[in-house]
């Protein structure tokens, strides 16, 4: 299983971060988006690594028309070697709309329809394909030398694509090359919706699975000491608490036939109370989100449950000592 | 005058290029956006400089939307230490529409939008002012602390338009803090044209001509020798055949009455006959667009033409002799 680990947005210290993850034995970085442009830290990451694969976790998709992603994705794959990954994600409605002044309609299809149309335009790009890309929510139609990138030894970048109903699911089956699945998921909801709907997405497309990378962050629960694994204990339910009073997950609560706390959960947030809803989550409901366990068997846990259908994870321990860290890395990797 | 220079977009060289250009003397260096991204070099140039000053001349700005220029434009503002220009310039609608993909409405008045987008995200960023951004073709309401950048210690970055017509030049005087003037420009269309218009969009604004950064890259004629200078007159002619083949330009043209040469070079475009349409800029017509002498006399010339209302240009000098380049920039840079 590879392991990835998160880059902060400070650029100043990117090189550094990158440079320990990589010297750690981390199989990559992640950047996420959310008050900073997401491509910033992966070049200066490029430039101090050999081996990391850069990739952003997420890029707003829909904030940005296909060719600037496919040109930022170009770039960032050549100035890497070939070491980028486009993660990409959908946001929602109001943050498209109201904070990127960009449409929105059909997530998923739109979804589909913007990875085909990258892909047509680096089809153009790197083997000369005409582009031609007329959808219903994209054109890209021109295309002339001046601006055709030439240094193609790298090609394009890998795309994955965080879903987590089963049309988005099945969408990144079809076009995308990995999946970043929500930490907010339990194995039985992974094994019973999210496999299915990437079978048929692979089933649409002719793919096989092993073409196909399944990134899944998992919830941890660890810690070196007993009041450090209550407090990781009690940072992790009300985060899962947090996640579970959104309306849009209420099928991940459903798959555990928990589907009734999410009414609840919602109702005490409007009301503001967040510490109390963690005390929701109880030690069963706990045990089917996250993995919990000592340092020394946090790794075994993890493949023993996911190793058969997670093929990288970027689960964070960030309250271990270095050396623990380096251990579980070394594990999962091995 | 300040003098800039460009910055290639291959990654791997830009550590060299602007460290280079920053011992040369540059004051600025700038990246256009045609094949590649014009962001991501200037990232590692901030990392790889300590003073030169940082620009996108220009990134298409209908390509993106004003959040994600925003962004982009703090991030670098932030990591550069004040260093960065945000260089904007429209491009053209079939590129807009069917190489990004992206809307197009009127140019001048989506131009302004998009500029007046940004400043109320910026003001939301550093001022806290609320973000309720609502125009004919943006719309900004909503920002939340965890999309709001936290290194706020310098601020917004310049903004700046590259313009042609009356329209996008008075749009540059009232929002921008500067503007690029194309190399397709003559003096006559400058002073007729050019200045007046950025003095009608100053005066909407309430602010100087002293608030206000005036970009300028004539064509440049010399060399170190006949055949440099050979080469150097048939490149520019050819170039300034080019530009003017495009209907938009005419008016360029007609400033210094030859309009009927549009029809004709467009024409020849069409006919894919580029090298001939450069003999069809004589001498006179040469001397209108650039500079034309001993390496010199260029940077006296440009003075003398420009000196008054030109702030920075960043012409190059088709010299391959560096100590001659070396002295015309550091003439213009001294005056």
């Amino acid at each position: 299983m590879k392991v990835d680990g998160g880059i902060d947005w400070d650029l100043s210290k990117a090189g550094a971060q990158a440079r320990e993850l990589e010297e750690m034995g981390y199989s990559g970085i992640l950047s996420a988006e959310t008050n900073h442009d997401p491509f910033f830290p992966l070049v200066v990451a490029a430039q101090n690594t050999e081996r990391l694969e850069l990739m952003t976790s997420i890029a707003v998709a829909f904030a940005r028309s296909p060719m600037i992603l496919a040109n930022i994705g170009h770039d960032l794959n050549a100035a890497s070697h070939g070491r980028f990954i486009l993660g990409l994600g959908s946001q929602i409605r109001p943050h498209i709309q109201k904070r990127f002044s960009m449409p929105w309609s059909s997530p998923a299809a739109r979804m589909r329809e913007f990875i085909l149309a990258m892909r047509a335009i680096w089809a153009n790009w790197h083997t000369g394909e005409d582009l031609a890309f007329t959808g219903k929510f994209y054109t890209h139609t021109l295309m002339t030398p001046m601006f055709t990138p030439t240094n193609s030894d790298f090609g394009a970048p890998r795309v994955f694509l965080a879903a987590v109903g089963p049309k988005m699911t099945e969408v990144a089956g079809e076009v995308a090359d990995g999946i970043l699945i929500h930490a907010f998921t339990t194995e039985k909801y992974l094994r019973e919706t999210t496999l299915p709907a990437l079978e048929r997405g692979f089933e649409k497309a002719g793919k096989r699975r092993e073409d196909f990378q399944i990134t899944y962050p998992a919830f941890i629960v660890t810690g070196q000491t007993e009041e450090e694994m209550a407090e990781q204990k009690k940072l992790v339910c009300k985060q899962i608490a947090f996640y579970g009073s959104t309306p849009a997950y209420k099928p991940v609560l459903e798959s555990i036939d928990a589907g009734d706390l999410q009414g609840e959960l919602n109702t005490m947030s409007k009301q503001g109370r967040w510490d109390e809803m963690g005390t929701l989550i109880d030690d069963s409901l706990l045990g089917q989100f996250a993995v919990v366990a000592e340092p020394a068997a946090l790794a075994d846990q993890m493949l023993s449950r996911y190793g058969d259908i997670v093929d990288r994870t970027s689960a964070a321990y960030s309250n271990l000592a270095k050396e623990d860290r380096r251990d579980i890395v070394r594990r999962l990797t091995a | 005058m300040k003098v800039d220079t460009s910055l290639g977009h291959q990654l791997e060289r830009v550590a060299d290029t602007v460290r280079a250009a920053e011992s040369a003397g540059y004051d600025g260096i700038r990246t256009a956006e045609m094949n590649h991204d014009p962001f991501l070099p200037l990232l590692l140039a901030a990392e790889h400089s300590e003073r030169i000053e940082l620009a996108t001349s220009i990134a298409v700005a209908f390509a993106r939307n004003p959040m994600i220029l925003a962004n982009l434009g703090h991030d670098l503002n932030a990591y550069s230490k004040g260093r960065f220009t945000l260089g904007l310039g429209s491009q053209i609608k079939p590129h807009i529409t069917k190489r990004f993909s992206m809307p197009w409405g009127s140019p001048a008045a989506q131009m302004r939008e998009m500029v007046l987008a940004m400043r109320a995200i910026w003001a939301n960023w550093y001022e806290g002012e609320p973000l309720e951004y609502v125009s004919e073709h943006y719309r900004h309401t909503l920002m939340t602390p965890a999309f709001t950048p936290e290194n706020t210690e310098y601020g917004a970055p310049k903004v700046i338009l590259a313009a042609v017509g009356p329209k996008m030049t008075e749009v540059a005087g009232e929002v921008a803090d500067g503007m690029i003037i194309h190399p397709f420009s003559t003096l006559p269309f400058i002073e007729s044209v050019t200045l007046p218009a950025i003095e009608k969009g100053l005066a909407k604004s309430g602010r100087s001509r002293a608030d206000f950064q005036l970009s300028y890259s004539n064509f440049v004629v010399t060399g170190r020798d006949e055949a440099e200078f050979a080469a150097s007159r048939e490149n520019a002619c050819r170039r300034i055949a080019f530009y003017g083949s495009t209907p938009a330009y005419k008016g360029v043209l007609d400033a210094i009455g030859v309009g009927e040469l549009q029809g004709e070079l467009n024409k020849m475009s069409k006919q894919g006959r580029w090298e001939e349409m450069g003999q069809l800029i004589t001498d006179d017509i040469l001397a209108e667009f650039a500079v034309v002498g001993e390496p010199g006399d260029i940077a006296p010339e440009m003075l003398r033409r420009y000196g008054q209302f030109v702030d920075r240009t960043s012409a190059s000098f088709p010299t391959s002799d560096d100590a001659q380049r070396a002295e015309i920039i550091a003439a213009l840079r001294a005056a």
